[in-house]
């Protein structure tokens, strides 16, 4: 009776009991997207939150401005109000070459990949000496002698005073090389191109959550709904057989039952069924027996005579009998 | 068939474990394993967010202590925050799930209690399902089966019965092998009508 016949699995059979199998994994769908899209959206907030956060502070990284040519500390000479002369200390050849210019056109040049060297007057440092004019320069600077300034006096109108030299202003820092200028635009754009990075970092990850929840949900949803489908499909395989064994108890057929299939649960389930499905064919096999007896009491004792009733009653006894015979005659088969 | 009322139970929710526990454990752990990752990549995220500002505080250390703190504190709360949504859902989604398998295992359930009986040769009366519960469709076949049998075996013994009746006021010797005979169908019928009660 316990023999296996090899039915294989199909597609289009999954959903043998559609009513039961629906309800159970839509009702599981339904609370599963219930419960990531609150989920979801916080995710989606925290995610937001932490990329504005980490946007914001890449923001503010300042990276390093490109060296100037023209010292830091460097500054324009004040032009006194009253027209005195301003006398540049240093550089006498500047003027000469570069005309009236500023000294920050200057340096704007300078940025712009010029070799000159200016070297721009400052206002003395309260309480220091002033420099002399043929001191040498801080640091590494040629060491130029001021030409002696002569002037023909004779037809003019001026008065000749003699002109006291006014120190505007004292070199703190040599102006930057071009090497180190190089250097300096190399790691501005180093920089640069690191905050562009972190940045497209940040926002990449952030695409990667939004990416990831997406596909997280899709896979959850799909997951469920696969294996809800096929879970309830492995119980409700079994109960597809048994429910095939007991429409045809239903009907008064007591078939052979056969084994599950591989894979297949509620197998002590069926094994339930099994031996229930024993139980009522040995019911059934005693009542064909005893009606057997009866007729053949009947027989021997010639109650068929005795009364109408009696003759009637056998007649049932027969037809009930053959019912059964019939009924297990299949399973004996 | 009126109907007998039994309450569920906590305790009896986990009536089939291996069928109810398979289908938990399954959407437990793919749920562990999709909020695990998103709160990793939350996490990630966030921590991203914390270094730039640790490193942008390098220039005020004196500042930096009391605000990297805070966004300590702050990243712990979001992980604890995380942890506690995800195990939240875990723990919401298995409590569904033993309650929807519950619900499929419960007729199983009461139905291998019917199928003992039948194996043990009795027919005795099969009770709806409670409200909620699934496999109604099968619960219904098995139903209609069992009346069915049950009404063959009781025509069958009702058939008998009657016969013995009519063998006995036929005036068949009750102390010889026909009676004995006699006897016997009529034990039968006797347990038969016990069995069918």
């Amino acid at each position: 009776m316990a023999n296996n016949r090899g039915y294989k699995r199909s597609w289009k059979n999954y959903l043998l009991d559609p009513s039961y199998q629906l309800r159970f994994t839509l009702t599981i769908l339904a609370v599963a997207a219930g419960l990531m899209a609150p989920l979801g959206r916080w995710v989606s907030q925290k995610a937001t939150t932490a990329t504005e956060v980490a946007l914001n502070q890449i923001d503010e990284i300042r990276c390093p401005d490109v060296l100037s040519a023209v010292a830091q500390g460097a500054q324009a000479p004040d032009v006194d109000s009253d027209g005195e002369d301003v006398v540049d200390l240093l550089d006498e050849q500047a003027p000469a070459e570069e005309g009236n210019e500023a000294p920050g056109n200057e340096a704007a040049e300078t940025e712009s990949g010029g070799d000159s060297d200016p070297i721009t007057a400052q206002e003395p440092i309260e309480g220091e000496p002033p420099p002399l004019a043929d001191e040498e320069d801080r640091e590494g600077s040629e060491r130029r002698e001021r030409p002696a300034m002569k002037a023909d006096l004779d037809d003019s109108e001026m008065s000749i005073v003699d002109t006291e030299v006014v120190v505007v202003g004292e070199i703190q820092e040599r102006p930057a090389t071009s090497e180190e200028i190089l250097a300096s635009k190399t790691a501005r754009k180093v920089c640069l191109a690191d905050v562009v990075a972190r940045k497209e970092s940040v926002e990449g990850r952030n695409s990667l959550i939004t990416i990831v929840m997406l596909i997280s949900g899709v896979v959850l949803l799909l997951g469920l709904a696969v294996y809800g489908i096929r879970t309830t499909h492995r119980v409700s395989g079994p109960l597809f057989k048994v429910g095939l064994y007991l429409k045809k108890l239903e009907n008064n057929t007591y078939d052979t039952v056969y084994n599950l299939r591989k894979g297949d649960q509620l197998v002590e389930f069926y094994d339930h069924f099994k031996d229930a499905h024993a139980g009522v064919t040995t019911m059934q096999e005693q009542d064909r027996d005893r009606l057997k007896d009866a007729i053949k009491l009947a027989k021997d004792a010639g109650l068929a005579d005795s009364s109408d009733e009696m003759a009637e009653s056998i007649k049932e006894l027969e037809r009930l009998l053959k019912e059964k015979e019939e009924s297990i005659v299949q399973k004996e088969a | 068939m009126s109907k007998k009322k039994h309450n569920r139970k906590i305790s009896n929710y986990l009536i089939d474990k291996k069928l109810q526990l398979r289908y938990v454990i399954f959407v437990t752990t793919l749920s562990a394993l999709i909020c695990g990752m998103l709160g990793f990549l939350i996490w990630q995220q966030a921590d991203v967010a914390t270094n730039i500002i640790r490193e942008q505080l390098a220039d005020a250390p004196d500042m930096a202590d009391e605000v990297i703190r805070s966004l300590k504190s702050e990243d712990q709360n979001l992980i604890f925050t995380m942890v506690a949504s995800g195990v939240g859902l875990i723990v919401l989604l298995s409590l569904l799930l033993v309650v929807m398998t519950h619900k499929v295992a419960g007729p199983l359930f009461k139905v291998t209690r019917y199928l003992d009986k039948m194996r043990d040769g009795r027919l005795d009366t099969v009770w709806p399902l409670r409200k909620g519960d699934m496999l109604q469709n099968f619960y219904l076949k098995f139903s209609a089966m069992h009346t069915s049998v049950k009404a063959r075996h009781v025509e069958t013994n009702e058939t008998l019965k009657n016969f013995v009746a009519l063998a006995e006021a036929a005036g068949i010797d009750a102390s010889g092998d026909q009676g004995h005979r006699l006897d016997e169908l009529r034990k039968h019928c006797e347990q038969r009508s016990e069995a069918l009660a």
